[in-house]
């Protein structure tokens, strides 16, 4: 009987997490997919110097975020691990922590010409080998060229 | 050099967003790989058990034993070993081992067969008994698991069963949700090893006592006790007591044994016997 009662509360947490997840993930992205598109002319590049141009102002622009990891991804994670798999949940949360950390620098780099030598770091918030959520930050050089 | 905005629809990062189809693929991947270990291993485990020697055996007892060593009840002790001592002698296929039979002062309504011939029997089942023909069919049902040295097999298939939920709670966070459907799985096995023991017990009964009359009320008791708290037979380790008991009702026709007396119990009908308590009564 307590088994059944640990099952029970196991799997329902489970395809609640996975229902919950994959809905906040897909909207998510929608959401990182149109801003990308808005601020795809502002550039976030990896060179120090690209345009020889006078520069009247730069700045330090910083965008982070944290993501957490949901009961579904945890378990699905764990189990890619046993077997040296890829884990593709992971990936996919990477992908969108990475992604809207460079959004909100550019965010914040608004009027702004471009972003330049442009860094990005991840890191895992959690235990031991637990995902409690992951960590994306991104960072650069907003540069304003003289008119 | 001039910056050209392009966006890129496509994400290569991120292969798949769909991971409930990853989910199925690793878990059928985890228990096709658990399966096959626990039936390679456990298979193992119980050939070599079938085949340790008593010597062997009774140096492991000693360490399961130790709790079991002093009877709560001397003088109950004393009866059912009587019982046990005829029972062992008119029977067959028996390893060599000094059989003793000990009460424990615990409400579960049980009886174990712990390596070594050491017989467990809890207050619990005792009080529910109210022939001779019940304690001795008892007794003989767990005298048959030594005989098919069932007793042996489960140590070695627990003990692969443990090892595999260690290796799982190491690797990662979820031997709660895997453990219980690999146990599940290995009831199968447990239940016709009941059941094989259940007749043997008839055999033996009928050859120590002439016949088979009042051996299957005590299935009745356990029916009773079962009765409230059902649990669905896939999770249970003793067969549905009702099906056991057309099995054996079956079985007793085939055998054609005769119906005979029903022995009741001594002194005052009653077991655990009256002020029988360690210390008490010696």
């Amino acid at each position: 009987m307590e088994d059944l009662i640990a099952w029970g509360i196991w799997i329902s947490l489970f395809v609640f997490s996975y229902f919950i997840g994959t809905y906040r993930e897909k909207a998510h992205l929608k959401s990182i997919v149109e801003r990308e598109k808005a601020l795809v002319s502002l550039p976030a590049l990896t060179l120090k110097f690209a345009e020889d141009r006078p520069v009247v102002k730069t700045e330090l622009v910083m965008g982070s975020v944290v993501i957490g990891g949901d009961f579904f991804k945890q378990t699905v994670a764990s189990l890619a691990s046993l077997f040296g798999m890829r884990i593709s949940v992971a990936e996919a949360m990477m992908d969108r922590a990475r992604r809207e950390a460079v959004l909100r620098m550019k965010e914040k780099a608004a009027g702004a010409d471009a972003i330049l030598n442009v860094r990005m770091e991840g890191m895992k918030i959690g235990e031991r080998n637990k995902i409690t959520g992951i960590e994306a930050l991104a960072c650069g050089t907003a540069v304003y060229y003289s008119k | 050099m001039k910056f050209e905005p392009r966006y890129c629809e496509n994400n290569v990062n991120v292969p798949s967003h769909n991971h409930f189809r990853e989910f199925i693929r690793l878990s059928l991947w985890l228990l096709g790989i658990i399966f096959g270990v626990y039936f390679v291993l456990g298979y193992a485990a119980e050939k070599i058990a079938e085949r340790l020697p008593p010597k062997f055996e009774a140096a492991i007892a000693a360490g399961i034993t130790s709790d079991f060593d002093h009877g709560d009840f001397p003088r109950t002790n004393k009866y059912l070993q009587e019982i046990l001592d005829s029972l062992v002698s008119s029977a067959e296929g028996l390893p060599p081992f000094k059989y003793k039979v000990t009460v424990h002062d615990q409400a579960t309504v049980n009886a174990v067969a712990l390596p070594a011939g050491n017989i467990v029997v809890f207050k619990g089942l005792l009080s529910e008994l109210k022939t001779e023909n019940e304690v001795a069919i008892i007794l003989a049902h767990e005298l048959g698991h030594y005989a098919h040295r069932d007793h042996l097999r489960g140590l070695g298939r627990g003990l692969v069963l443990m090892s595999i939920m260690t290796a799982l709670g190491l690797s990662g966070d979820l031997p709660a949700f895997i453990a219980p459907s690999v146990q599940t799985f290995d009831l199968k096995h447990s239940r016709d090893r009941e059941s094989a023991a259940d007749r043997y017990a008839m055999d033996l009964f009928a050859r120590a006592y002439g016949h088979a009359g009042g051996t299957l009320d005590v299935f009745k008791v356990l029916a009773r006790q079962e009765h409230g708290i059902k649990r669905p037979d896939i999770v249970s380790t003793h067969p549905d007591t009702l099906w056991r008991m057309q099995a054996l009702t079956n079985y007793l026709q085939l055998k054609k044994y005769p119906q005979g007396s029903i022995r009741p119990l001594p002194e005052s009908g009653v077991l655990p016997f009256p002020n029988d308590k360690k210390g008490k009564a010696e």
